[in-house]
């Protein structure tokens, strides 16, 4: 005879961290599920960009960084891009590809947008520590004095990209446009974020410009921070860190004020 | 005991605000089945979703001392693109179960699905009733007071219903359920208590009997708005084909000829069928006629040709049918060892007919 299992309590506090762990895990298991090489695809893809355009713009355009070997340049500009850019376009969807889940008590749909934010996190920091030590494997000296800089420049990057997913989550429950919005939105941010080129390359005018984008501060400041010779002028870490923290309050009270509006549906 | 305090629950539509509860007081007490009815669109589902915490009430509270489940329905609970074990899994993490326990909540799952080796495909590639049965049996695997069940039981075949009812049983002594279904014959089984919701009221009634009969009653009165085919479910089938009558259409007429309706017309296929049977009589009596008379029958001659051969054939049958009969009735074995025989000449028979089928394109390639 089968007995049933009572279901053990929890404060509230253990509930939530037990609901994001099986939300992390549920987000592992659907995003390397599909593919035999999840991981390998993971590191993959930036490369493969990476080699794509150091190749266009190395040999054709002839230009290079000479203080940074320009793949790691790239790398680099891609991953802190690539964080922000991944935790805005998942949170857009993250109440969507979790509704059927969303019917137990315990998941919240905040834990469907944290969930998914922390697994960003976790694989662009893994992603980076990786090709750091394969970068120094094959002889590129790093500067690890200021190794605390970058991982401060990947978690502003991360907390802006959050808030964001945060209001387009909430404003795409209301508008279903939004899905394309944010589309055409990333599409042109590895031009305007200094990803392919230092900043210093490009006219002063058009320096002031891009420096209103909070991203060049993050890129061109975890740039300076492993290799000390890349000459930086104008950027800090304050303006991207109140830009984060403006929008990540104002994605929290949107969400907050449309939280029964999100439960259901 | 469920205690529902002035909750209130609206939904926005194109112009303006839908009620699903206004302003609702009620208790629900411990250990009755109560099933919940009420037209579709009434809020039925949303009601078992506010009383299992999926979705907050706008105001109000809902007090209880019980562990209720998540709602039970075909809809919700799983994701597609997960496996069935892994969505086993997820509810075991959300609830925070050690490994030990989540192995025991798989193997109950599993021994109580029998969905085979889809426990390990998505959900997405699931039938409804295999959705039923993973949601039933995990729900089954926990222990619950109170069990919100959402037209679950509706999709199943035979053998689920008949494990769903005997898992009623089984937990009618430590739990209740609410249930909501369009099934009467099902909620008057299981259930002691309704619920009946309409335009934002509910009302509690503690017989079911009366609770559907003030449904019913709602539903007749109410069958020029509301769905006609769940309305038409709870009339008798004689009423329903005067009902459609254009003459007579209050309830007083009713009574008046209670029994034998004019009978319908017959479907237009069942005329032409007719029609058909009819005609082939006709050829039939013409060929006796004429086939004897003038040697010059109605049916052309290949016809004649292949019911002549197909006559010999059913006469080889029969004979040989009739020698293996004699020698069955030699040996009076069995009834099985006959039953054998058939199927054997079955197998015979389909693997001819299969020869048949593939002959015409080896004919061809020789020519070739």
């Amino acid at each position: 005879m089968p007995t049933p299992i009572s279901i053990p309590k929890h404060s509230p506090w253990v509930t939530q961290i037990l609901v994001i762990n099986a939300l992390f895990k549920r987000e592992v298991t659907t995003r390397f599920g599909q593919y035999r090489l999840g991981l390998f695809w993971m590191l993959v893809e930036p490369l493969i960009s990476v080699i794509v355009i150091g190749v266009l713009i190395a040999t054709i355009a002839g230009k290079t960084v000479p203080e940074i070997p320009y793949a790691f340049f790239l790398l680099l500009g891609k991953l802190m891009l690539n964080v922000f850019k991944g935790s805005m376009s998942t949170g857009v969807r993250a109440i969507g590809s979790n509704l059927a889940l969303l019917v137990y008590p315990t998941v919240q749909p905040l834990d469907t947008f944290i969930a998914r934010f922390l697994y960003e996190l976790v694989m662009s920091l893994i992603a980076f520590v990786l090709f750091s030590v394969v970068g120094m494997w094959l002889g590129i000296t790093l500067s690890l004095a200021n190794l605390h800089i970058v991982l401060v420049c990947f978690l502003i990057s991360w907390l802006m990209g959050c808030g964001l997913g945060l209001i387009f989550g909430v404003a795409s429950a209301h508008f279903k446009e939004v899905d394309k919005f944010v589309m055409l939105l990333t599409s042109p941010l590895m031009f305007i974020s200094a990803v392919i080129f230092p900043l210093s390359a490009l006219p002063t005018a058009y320096q002031q410009v891009l420096l209103y984008n909070p991203l060049v501060h993050t890129i061109e400041l975890s740039r300076n921070a492993l290799f000390p010779h890349y000459a930086i002028d104008a950027e800090t870490l304050t303006y991207p860190l109140m830009v984060s923290i403006v929008v990540l309050a104002t994605g929290l009270m949107l969400f907050r004020g449309n939280r029964n509006f999100l439960s259901q549906s | 005991m469920i205690e529902l305090r002035n909750l209130t629950k609206y939904y926005p539509v194109n112009n303006g605000i839908r009620y699903v509860l206004r302003d609702v007081s009620l208790i629900i007490p411990s250990r009755t089945n109560l099933a919940v009815l009420g037209p579709n669109g009434s809020g039925k589902s949303t009601f078992l979703r506010l009383i299992g915490g999926a979705e907050p009430a706008d105001s109000g509270t809902i007090i209880t001392d019980e562990e209720i489940s998540w709602p039970l329905g075909l809809s919700s609970g799983f994701q597609g693109s997960l496996t069935g074990r892994q969505n086993i899994m997820f509810v075991c993490r959300i609830n925070g179960l050690d490994s030990n326990q989540t192995s025991h909540v798989i193997d109950q799952v599993i021994n109580f699905t029998e969905i085979g080796e889809y426990f390990d495909m998505p959900i997405s590639t699931y039938s409804s009733g295999m959705r039923a049965r993973l949601c039933f049996g995990l729900s089954m695997a926990f222990e619950f007071d109170v069990y919100l069940i959402d037209e679950l039981t509706s999709v199943g075949d035979t053998i689920f219903k008949e494990k769903a009812k005997a898992a009623f049983e089984k937990i009618r002594k430590r739990a209740s359920l609410i249930f909501v279904s369009h099934s009467v014959q099902t909620l008057k089984q299981s259930c002691q208590s309704a619920l009946f919701l309409r335009d934002g009221m509910a009302d509690y009634y503690p017989d079911i009997d009366e609770g559907l009969e003030v449904y019913t009653e709602y539903i007749q009165n109410h069958r020029n708005h509301s769905n006609p085919k769940q309305g038409a479910k709870h009339i008798p089938k004689k009423i329903l084909t005067q009902l459609n009558l254009p003459m007579i259409t209050t309830d007083d007429h009713l009574p008046e000829n209670p029994g034998n309706p004019t009978p319908p017309p017959k479907p237009k296929w069942r005329r032409l069928a007719a029609k058909k049977a009819a005609r082939r009589k006709a050829r039939l009596e013409n060929n006796k006629s004429e086939i004897p008379s003038d040697g010059a029958p109605l049916t052309p001659p290949i016809a004649r040709k292949m019911a002549a051969k197909k006559a010999a054939r059913r006469k080889a049958r029969l004979e040989k049918a009739m020698s293996e009969g004699a020698s069955d009735g030699a040996s009076p074995a069995s009834p099985k060892a006959r039953k054998m025989a058939a199927r054997k000449a079955a197998r015979q028979r389909a693997r001819r007919a299969l020869a048949k089928t593939v002959t015409p394109p080896n004919d061809n390639q020789p020519a070739n």
